[in-house]
């Protein structure tokens, strides 16, 4: 998920940072979507795990979740400050020295990954190690600057946390994980393009060759729409594994149905007619695909919920 | 006697608070961790298995 969160004030850049300057170099907005999937991979997976140990576990994922945010805003704090969707940041504000950043990054990398082994097993920390070091090395360092796949690739360490919330508890991977990361991915784009659609400018300010300023809007717009028609087509597939139900399958339907209704919409627009609305459609959806993720997932645990409370219901079960 | 001269003092020490919580809440997790870990064998410690024996059946969980 994409922090649009307004910037702090000028004057921050006086103040010596508090407490809740180290937070915001975790990303917490994005972070609690990591929770969120995370917590849907730990309930949906087969196997019973105390509430105590999942809390832990869930712990360790959103702490390797905030290290890799921590790594970026360390790296990109030259872009963020010229950026006015981030130049409120911890780093480019001055109240955070980039050093910091950089250590906040690595000593939580440290602590996460060697805690979720113990609390977990080592692939699940293996899989959080390499979600981090992709987003904060491959993503961040490598891809962000240098090619419009940037956030298509780099879409897949976002994509992990279910994945290896699932891992923690069941030590493998099945049909359910891998189509959770699948929808998380395809998901992406039509979500950070979205808002790139309304922040071209600053991301050609600072040769970010992000899709709207390399391919233009028009194209853009229609990768956005065509994106979405994917992912609807793997959100809809969970629904009929051990991790799906019938909650899923009304709530993903009608979701994605909105979702594509309104990258449908995106995609049909013109950039005369997105300047004379000020992108409100662009966005809506992307707003929308923030709802999107939540419901869907919050089905999914809706699901593993109802199967806890009245046991395994005959749901059929293909994949 | 110091007297709390600006604003600043109060920052460090909702840091300084805040720090001591997060170490608090760490080491209360780690022992409920632990003990949840150790489920039954909590003071019966049986196995007489080795640190290598011991690792490798941690692996291979």
């Amino acid at each position: 998920m994409t922090d649009i969160s307004a910037p702090a004030p000028a004057n921050a850049a006086s103040e010596e940072a508090g407490l809740g300057d180290y937070v915001k170099l975790l990303k917490p907005r994005v972070m609690s979507l990591v929770v969120f999937t995370a917590l849907a991979g730990i309930m949906a997976a087969p196997g019973d795990v105390h509430p105590i140990l999942g809390f832990a576990m869930l712990l360790c994922i959103a702490v390797g979740a905030g290290a890799a945010g921590a790594l970026n805003m360390w790296y990109d704090a030259d872009i963020d400050a010229q950026m006015a969707r981030t130049v409120g940041r911890p780093v480019p504000t001055g109240r955070v020295e980039p050093g910091e950043a950089l250590a906040l990054g690595i000593g939580l990398s440290l602590i996460s990954v060697p805690l979720l082994a113990l609390f977990a097993n080592l692939l699940a920390a293996l899989f959080l190690a390499f979600t981090i070091f992709f987003y904060a090395v491959v993503y961040t360092i490598y891809l962000k600057r240098s090619t419009p796949q940037n956030i298509v690739i780099g879409g897949l360490a976002g994509a992990f946390p279910p994945a290896i919330g699932w891992l923690a508890v069941t030590g493998e991977l099945s049909a359910a994980p891998v189509l959770m990361v699948m929808i998380i991915f395809l998901w992406t784009p039509p979500h950070f393009w979205a808002l790139a659609l309304f922040r071209t400018g600053d991301y050609a300010r600072v040769d970010v060759p992000m899709m709207p300023v390399v391919a233009g809007a028009a194209s853009t717009r229609r990768q956005i729409f065509w994106y979405s028609v994917l992912m609807t087509v793997f959100a809809i597939l969970p629904a009929f594994t051990v991790a799906g139900g019938p909650i899923y399958l009304v709530v993903a339907s009608l979701a994605s149905a909105r979702f594509l209704l309104e990258a449908w919409r995106v995609g049909r627009r013109t950039e005369e007619m997105a300047k004379a609305d000020s992108h409100a459609r662009e966005k809506r959806l992307f707003g929308i695909s923030i709802a999107y993720l939540f419901a869907i997932f919050g089905a999914m645990i809706a699901d593993a919920v109802l199967r806890g409370l009245i046991g395994d219901f005959g749901w059929p079960v293909w994949l | 006697m110091v007297e709390r001269q600006h604003e600043l003092h109060g920052r460090r020490q909702g840091r300084n608070l805040g720090v001591v919580s997060i170490l608090a809440g760490v080491a209360v997790l780690l022992f409920a961790v632990t003990i949840i870990k150790l489920g039954e064998n909590v003071g019966n410690p049986t196995s007489g298995a080795s640190w290598g024996e011991s690792l490798q059946q941690w692996m291979s969980e």
